[in-house]
C-alpha cells in the first residue's frame, strides 16, 4: 500500500498544476500522481490565455515552456459576428508586441501574452516538472475503481503494467491519501464513483473534428514567435487555425452534433470541406501535409453539481466543460488546479473555516464555468454568420434568456459577474470591461454604451446587501477578503473597488467619484494615472451593471464622457 | 474621537505597552468600520504577541486580504504561530514578511529563527549572518547566529561570536545574567558559559553570575570545574538558597551524594518552603524510616498552595520516590501522578498530544528512508568508526551502556548530542526525499570535529542521545562503519520509569501514561523498520535486563562489538566520576541496578496502560 498526503489522479495540465503548487509552497508534502498513459500522447485543447502564463510562471515551469518553443499566442483573429469581415483581439491591447529573442523570460510583454502549445509535449514538460519538484509521479497506473464511505474518500485500488509502480503501490496496489484530486478529465473518474450530478445549463452541443498538419503557412507572424490563432466562421460551424510547433498546426472544425447527424456525411467529407470553402484557411494550407488521423470529440457542455467533499476536490475538466470558443478549457483547467492546491495548503494550516475554504472553491469555479458556457453563448447566438445555423442559435439565445440587442446582451453578460475572476479588478475570462465592449462592437455591429455616462448623481445601493467575505488565491493561499454580497453578487471592497466606494463617501456627483478614485489609487497604490482612470471606470461601469450604484441624472451636472481612445 | 484620532491613540497605548488599552480601542474601530486595515492590523500584532495566537492569525490573514504586499501581518502571523509551536507555518509567514520588505533587519532574523526551528541551519545561518549585518548594533541577532552555529556543531565559532560580541559592549549585570539563562534554556551551555565569564569580569563578586558559570559547566559536562565555580558562589552568596541546591545538584553529578545531601539540607535551611532541595535529597539515597520527619514536612508543604506549581512537582516526585523506598506503593504512585498532572499542565498547558501529527512525522522519516534509499545511499558517508551510537527509549538504559563504555581507557563520552536531530534535514533534498551528498558529507565532518572537541583524540567516542532511534537512517547512511547500540528494555519498566520521573527534555509523549504507551508504541514501529532496511553488521541491540543479571557477559560483549580491547574498568562504572546530568544520577551510582528490572511490578493496579504494551 502506499500512504501519501495528496493523491492526485491524472497527469494532465490540472493534475501538474496541483501537484507543482503543492510542492512549491509545502516541500515537505507527499503528493503523488497517477496518470494512466505513458507521456508523450496526444491530446487537443492547445490554446491559452495570459492567465495560464501567470500561473506557469508561479509553477515554476515558464521556462521550461518557453524553451519548447511554442509559438506565441498574441490574440485572436475572428470572423465572426455582424460580418465577414475579420478582427482581432490582442492581449497586448493597442501594444506592439516587439522584436524579443527566444528564449525569452517572463516580464514585461511576455506577462501579457500566451502559447499555443503541442500537448503530447506541454503535457509532458508539466508532468516532469512536477517530479523534479519531488512529487512522486506514477505514469500507467490505472486507478480501477474507487472506495469511498459516504462522501469521504478511502482509497484507491490501482493496477499497472509498470513493475516500478508496482513497487511504490504495494502488491495490493492501494493507494490511501489525506487528500484526493480528481484531475481525469471528462472521465471525471472520483466524480463518477461518488455519483455526484451535473448539468448543462446551455443548448449548446457541438462536436469536433480536428486534425494536425505539417508546415502550414501561418496567418500572421508577429516579432519572433509570435501569431494570432484564427477563428473562421462557416454557414455551419466553425474551424480553428493554431500553429502549436514552428511546423505543426492543429486545424479543427467545430459543429452542432445534431447538424453532423442530419448531414448524412461522414467526418472526413464534413472536415474536408470546411477547410475547402474557408478561404483564408483553404490558402493557409495550401502546400501543408496532414498527419494521417481525423480525430473526434465531443464538446458536450456541463458542469458538476459539487466540486468537493469531504476530503477530494475536482479540478480541471472533470468540473465541467465549457465550449472551446474561447479557450476556456485549458484556462479553466489552470486557474482550478490553483485553486484546487491552495485551498487544500489552507485547509492544512487549519485556522480558516474548511467548510467555508471548500465552499468558495466550489462556488467560484464552478460560477467561473458557467460563465464561460454563457460568454459561449453569447458568442454563437451573436454570430450573424451561421446561416445554416438560426434554430440552433436561436434555441441557444432562448434557453440562456439571451436577447440580441447589443447593449442587453452585454448587461447579460454581467450577470455572470464582472468582479469574480480576479477580486478587485473588473474582468471576465481574462477580457477587461474595456476590451469586452470592444468586442461586443463586432459581434453586435454597434458600440454598446458606457452605463456610467448615462446619469451623473450616483449612491451607493446596498439595498438588501450584506458584509461577507470573498476570496483572494494568493502565494500558495487563500485569504479572506471583505465584500457585499447581495443574491448571487459580490462587490469585493478592494482594490479598485475599494477607492470607488470610499469615494462615495465623500462624493455623489459621478465626476468626482471618479476623480476621487483615481487620486487615491495613484496616491495609495501608486498605480500610474492611465491605468488607474481606465481601471476606475471599468469598476464604475461594472458596479451600475451589476446594481451597486443607484442613479439619476441632472442636466445642469457634467456626465462621463468616454471616448475610445481612452479605452 | 474620530477613527482617525481614535487609530492613533490605539498606536500610542500598544507603543507604551498598553495592550489592553490598545485593544479595546482597534475593537472599538471596528465595530465602525468593520475593514479598517490598520485597526485590524493593531489588533491582530496584540493578539498575536500576548493574546490568542489564533485568533492574531486569522485577523492578520484578512489584512493579508486587502494589502497582499504587508510585511507587518505575515511577520507577526511568523511569531503567532511559531508561539503555537508550528514551525514551519511560522516561517512560510516569516518569507512572506521578508519578501513584503526584504531589507528590514528583524524581518530578515525572523526567517533565519523559524529556518533554525524546522533545522535548516544552513539557511539559518545565512539568514542570521545577514540580518547581523544589516543590523550590526541588534547584539540579540549575534546570540541567535551563535546559537545556530552552535547546533551545527561550529562551537568554536559560536562562542567566538558570543565573546566578541560581548566584547564590544558592556551589558548590565542583569541583562547579561538573563541571556546565560537563556543560552541555559535554549540547551547551549556553552554558550552560557561565555555570557556567564563575561559577567563576572565585569562583576567579580557577582555569586549568581559564578552559580550561573557553574550551572553551564555542568550540563557542558564540566563537573569539577562546574564545582569549584559553585563552591565559590556559594561563599560569596553564603544566604542564596538557590546556590546551595545547585551545587548539591553538582556534588550529585559527580556522585559526592553525602555532599549533595549537605549542601541541599543547607539550602533547605536557607529557603524552608522550596520543593527542590527536597527532591534533591531523596533522590541522593535511599530513603528509610529514619527519614519519617523528613517526609512529613514534604507533606505539609504541599498543603501549602502558595508554593509555585514547578515546586510542587518536585515535592510530589520527592515524596513518590521517598515512599516506594519504603514500599509504600499506593501512595507513590499518588504522588506521582499528582506531579505528572502538575507536569502534564505546565508543559501542554491543557493542549493533548496530537497522535495524528505525531505518526505522521514519524511515517516521514521512515518514509525517506527506505531500503531503496539505504542501498542507493550505502557509499555516500564518510569511513569513520569514532561514533558510537547508543540509543533507545529514554529511561530503558542508556546512560548505563554509555557509562560503561566511559570506563574504557579508549572511549571518549559525548553525552546527549542533539546534533543528529539539529541536522538531518540540512542533509536531505526533503520535497524529493533524495539525500543531499555535500549535506551529508558537511554534517558528517562537523559532528565528528564536535566529538573530537569534546573529546580529543579518542579512538571511539559514545553519544547516548536516546532520541537517535528516529535518526538512525541518516546516521547509518553518515558513518557507514559506525557502532550503534540498541538498548532494549521491559517497555513496562521503560514507561513507568518515564512516567516516574521528572525530565527537562521531557518529549511531546510526556507526563500522560496513556500518551507514554502511545509514544512507546510508536518507537517500537520505528524500531522495527530499521530492523527491515538497515544491514545488520554494526548493529546491537541488547537487553537492559540481561545486562543488570549478567553484567559481564553483556559488558565484554558491548567492548567487543565496538572493536575494542577488554578492559577489566568496564565492570565497574559505579566507580567512574564522570558527571552525570540525566534524571539517572542516582541508580548509575549503584552497583548495577538490579531493583529497576521488574519494578512494576509494585505499581501494577495503577498502570494498565503501560501493561497492555507488553501484549503487543
Amino acid at each position: 500500500m502506499l500512504k501519501t498526503d495528496v493523491a492526485i489522479i491524472g497527469g494532465g495540465p490540472a493534475g501538474s498544476t496541483v501537484a507543482a503548487l503543492l510542492k512549491k509552497y509545502k516541500p515537505s508534502l507527499d503528493v503523488t500522481i497517477l496518470e494512466r498513459e505513458k507521456f508523450p500522447r496526444e491530446h487537443v485543447g492547445e490554446s491559452h490565455t495570459p492567465a495560464i502564463s501567470a500561473i506557469l510562471d508561479e509553477m515554476g515551469v515558464w521556462d521550461k515552456v518557453e524553451a519548447e518553443n511554442f509559438p506565441i499566442k498574441i490574440g485572436a483573429t475572428f470572423k465572426w459576428g455582424a460580418t465577414k469581415d475579420l478582427w482581432d483581439t490582442d492581449f497586448l491591447q493597442g501594444d506592439q508586441f516587439r522584436d524579443e529573442p527566444r528564449p525569452a523570460k517572463f516580464v514585461d510583454q511576455r506577462t501579457r501574452t500566451a502559447f499555443q502549445v503541442d500537448r503530447g509535449v506541454y503535457d509532458k514538460v508539466l508532468l516532469d516538472h512536477a517530479r523534479e519538484l519531488g512529487c512522486r509521479v506514477l505514469e500507467e497506473a490505472h486507478v480501477r475503481s474507487i472506495d469511498h464511505v459516504d462522501d469521504s474518500v478511502s482509497g484507491l485500488n490501482v493496477t499497472s503494467d509498470s513493475a516500478e509502480v508496482r513497487e511504490e503501490i504495494g502488491e495490493d496496489g492501494r493507494v490511501e491519501a489525506r487528500f484526493y484530486v480528481d484531475c481525469t478529465g471528462e472521465i471525471g473518474i472520483l466524480r463518477r464513483a461518488l455519483d455526484i450530478e451535473i448539468e448543462a445549463p446551455t443548448a449548446l452541443r457541438n462536436i469536433a473534428f480536428y486534425q494536425y498538419w505539417q508546415d502550414a503557412k501561418w496567418a500572421v507572424s508577429l516579432g519572433i514567435g509570435g501569431t494570432r490563432i484564427q477563428i473562421m466562421s462557416l454557414d455551419w460551424g466553425w474551424l480553428w487555425f493554431i500553429p502549436i510547433t514552428p511546423s505543426r498546426t492543429s486545424v479543427g472544425l467545430v459543429l452542432p452534433a445534431e447538424y453532423y447527424k442530419a448531414s448524412g456525411k461522414t467526418v472526413e467529407e464534413l472536415y474536408h470541406e470546411a477547410i475547402t470553402t474557408e478561404p483564408l484557411i483553404k490558402d493557409l494550407l495550401t502546400t501543408a501535409t496532414p498527419e494521417p488521423e481525423i480525430y473526434a470529440t465531443k464538446d458536450w457542455n456541463f458542469v458538476s453539481k459539487r466540486l468537493a467533499g469531504k476530503n477530494w476536490f475536482l479540478a480541471g475538466d472533470s468540473c465541467g466543460f465549457a465550449d472551446p470558443i474561447l479557450s476556456a478549457g485549458m484556462t479553466l483547467a489552470h486557474t482550478s488546479g490553483r485553486k484546487a492546491a491552495f485551498t487544500i495548503l489552507e485547509i492544512m494550516r487549519g485556522v480558516t473555516k474548511e467548510q467555508w475554504l471548500k465552499d468558495e472553491y466550489e462556488a467560484g469555479h464552478s460560477t467561473q464555468i458557467r460563465h464561460h458556457m454563457q460568454f459561449a453563448d453569447f458568442w454563437y447566438s451573436s454570430n450573424g454568420q451561421f446561416t445554416d445555423l438560426k434554430e440552433y442559435c436561436q434555441d441557444i439565445a432562448e434557453t440562456a434568456g439571451l436577447t440580441l440587442a447589443p447593449e442587453e446582451a452585454f448587461r447579460w453578460l454581467a450577470t455572470g459577474g464582472f468582479t469574480l475572476d480576479e477580486p478587485g479588478v473588473a474582468a471576465a475570462l481574462t477580457y477587461r470591461v474595456s476590451g469586452l465592449k470592444l468586442v461586443a462592437v463586432h459581434l453586435g455591429g454597434s458600440v454598446p454604451e458606457w452605463e456610467i455616462s448615462k446619469t451623473n448623481i450616483w449612491e451607493l445601493n446596498y439595498e438588501g446587501a450584506k458584509e461577507d467575505k470573498f476570496v483572494r488565491y494568493l502565494k500558495g493561499r487563500v485569504l479572506p477578503i471583505p465584500c457585499m454580497k447581495r443574491g448571487t453578487k459580490t462587490l469585493p471592497l478592494i482594490d479598485s473597488f475599494k477607492h470607488v466606494v470610499n469615494a462615495f463617501k465623500r462624493h455623489s456627483e459621478s465626476i468626482k467619484i471618479l476623480e476621487d478614485s483615481v487620486n487615491a489609487m495613484i496616491a495609495q497604490d501608486h498605480i500610474d494615472p492611465q491605468d488607474a482612470s481606465l481601471l476606475a471606470i471599468e469598476a464604475m461601469e461594472t458596479m451600475m451593471l451589476e446594481g451597486w450604484i443607484s442613479a439619476t441624472a441632472d442636466p445642469t451636472k457634467p456626465f462621463i464622457k468616454i471616448s475610445e481612445s481612452e479605452i | 474621537m474620530d477613527l482617525t484620532n481614535l487609530i492613533a491613540s490605539a498606536s500610542a497605548a500598544h507603543a507604551a505597552g498598553r495592550l489592553p488599552e490598545a485593544a479595546r480601542m482597534c475593537r472599538e474601530v471596528l465595530s465602525v468600520e468593520h475593514y479598517n486595515t490598520k485597526a485590524m492590523l493593531l489588533l491582530g500584532v496584540i493578539e498575536a504577541k500576548a493574546g490568542d495566537p489564533l485568533e492574531g492569525i486569522r485577523l492578520l490573514d484578512e489584512v493579508q486580504g486587502m494589502e497582499p504586499n504587508s510585511f507587518h501581518a505575515p511577520f507577526w502571523q511568523s511569531h503567532a504561530y511559531k508561539k503555537l509551536g508550528r514551525s514551519i507555518e511560522a516561517l512560510e509567514a516569516a518569507l512572506r514578511a521578508n519578501e513584503a520588505n526584504p531589507q528590514d533587519a528583524q524581518g530578515i532574523t525572523q526567517v533565519g529563527i523559524c529556518y533554525q526551528d524546522v533545522r535548516l541551519l544552513n539557511e539559518a545561518e545565512a539568514y542570521l549572518r545577514k540580518a547581523a549585518e544589516t543590523a550590526p548594533s541588534i547584539i540579540q541577532i549575534r546570540f541567535n547566529l551563535s546559537q545556530c552555529l552552535l547546533m551545527q556543531g561550529k562551537r568554536e565559532e559560536a562562542r567566538e561570536t558570543v565573546r566578541t560580541t560581548l566584547a564590544a559592549s558592556r551589558p548590565p549585570l542583569e541583562a547579561l545574567l538573563s541571556i546565560t539563562q537563556f543560552f541555559l534554556t535554549q540547551n547551549a551551555p556553552l554558550l552560557a558559559a561565555e555570557c556567564a565569564r563575561r559577567a563576572i569580569e565585569l562583576n567579580p563578586t557577582s555569586g549568581p553570575a559564578k552559580m550561573l558559570l557553574g550551572r553551564s559547566l555542568l550540563e557542558d559536562g564540566q563537573p569539577e570545574l562546574a564545582i569549584v565555580e559553585m563552591e565559590a558562589a556559594a561563599k560569596e552568596s553564603p544566604l542564596d538558597s538557590e546556590a546551595q541546591s545547585m551545587l548539591g545538584t553538582a556534588y550529585q553529578g559527580v556522585g559526592r551524594l553525602d555532599d549533595a545531601i549537605k549542601a541541599f539540607e543547607q539550602s533547605i535551611f536557607l529557603r524552608p518552603k522550596f520543593g527542590y532541595p527536597y527532591f534533591g535529597i531523596v533522590n541522593s539515597k535511599r530513603v528509610t524510616p529514619a527519614d519519617q520527619p523528613m517526609i512529613d514536612k514534604m507533606r505539609h508543604l504541599l498543603e501549602d498552595k502558595a508554593m509555585p506549581t514547578k515546586q510542587q512537582s518536585y515535592l510530589q516526585y520527592g515524596v513518590g520516590k521517598a515512599m516506594e523506598d519504603l514500599g509504600q506503593f499506593q501512595a507513590s504512585m499518588e504522588a506521582f501522578d499528582a506531579a505528572n498532572l502538575i507536569e502534564f499542565e505546565l508543559k501542554f498547558k491543557g493542549k493533548n498530544l496530537d497522535r495524528d501529527l505525531y505518526t505522521s512525522q514519524l511515517d516521514q522519516i521512515l518514509r525517506l528512508y527506505s531500503s531503496n534509499f539505504v542501498s542507493k545511499n550505502k557509499d555516500a558517508g564518510l569511513p569513520s568508526e569514532v561514533p558510537i551510537f547508543i540509543v533507545g527509549m529514554i529511561r530503558s538504559g542508556t546512560t548505563l551502556v554509555e557509562h560503561i563504555l566511559s570506563c574504557h581507557p579508549e572511549v571518549g563520552v559525548a553525552g546527549e548530542q542533539s546534533f543528529w536531530n539539529d541536522n538531518w534535514r540540512g542533509c536531505i533534498v526533503e520535497s524529493r526525499g533524495d539525500l543531499n551528498r555535500k549535506g551529508l558529507t558537511d554534517a558528517a565532518n562537523r559532528y565528528l570535529a564536535l566529538l573530537d572537541e569534546i573529546a580529543p583524540g579518542k579512538p571511539r567516542v559514545a553519544d547516548k542521545m536516546p532520541g537517535n532511534f528516529a535518526m538512525l537512517g541518516i546516521i547509518r547512511t553518515a558513518y557507514p562503519n559506525a557502532k550503534i547500540i540498541h538498548v532494549r528494555r521491559n517497555p513496562i519498566d521503560t514507561c513507568l520509569s518515564m512516567y516516574v520521573t521528572p525530565n527537562r527534555a521531557a518529549n511531546d509523549t510526556a507526563h500522560n501514561k496513556s500518551n507514554i504507551a502511545f509514544g512507546y508504541s510508536q518507537y517500537l514501529r520505528v524500531m522495527d523498520h530499521w530492523r527491515k532496511v538497515l544491514p545488520a553488521e554494526g548493529f546491537l541491540e541488547i537487553d537492559y535486563e540481561a545486562l543488570v543479571a549478567d553484567s559481564e557477559a553483556i559488558t565484554r560483549q558491548i567492548v567487543e562489538f565496538c572493536g575494542l580491547e577488554w578492559n577489566e574498568l568496564c565492570l565497574k562504572p559505579q566507580d567512574s566520576r564522570r558527571t552525570v546530568i540525566t534524571p539517572s544520577v542516582w541508580q548509575v551510582r549503584q552497583p548495577l541496578y538490579q531493583s529497576s528490572v521488574e519494578r512494576w511490578r509494585h505499581f501494577e493496579p495503577w498502570i494498565e496502560e503501560f501493561i497492555s504494551l507488553s501484549a503487543k
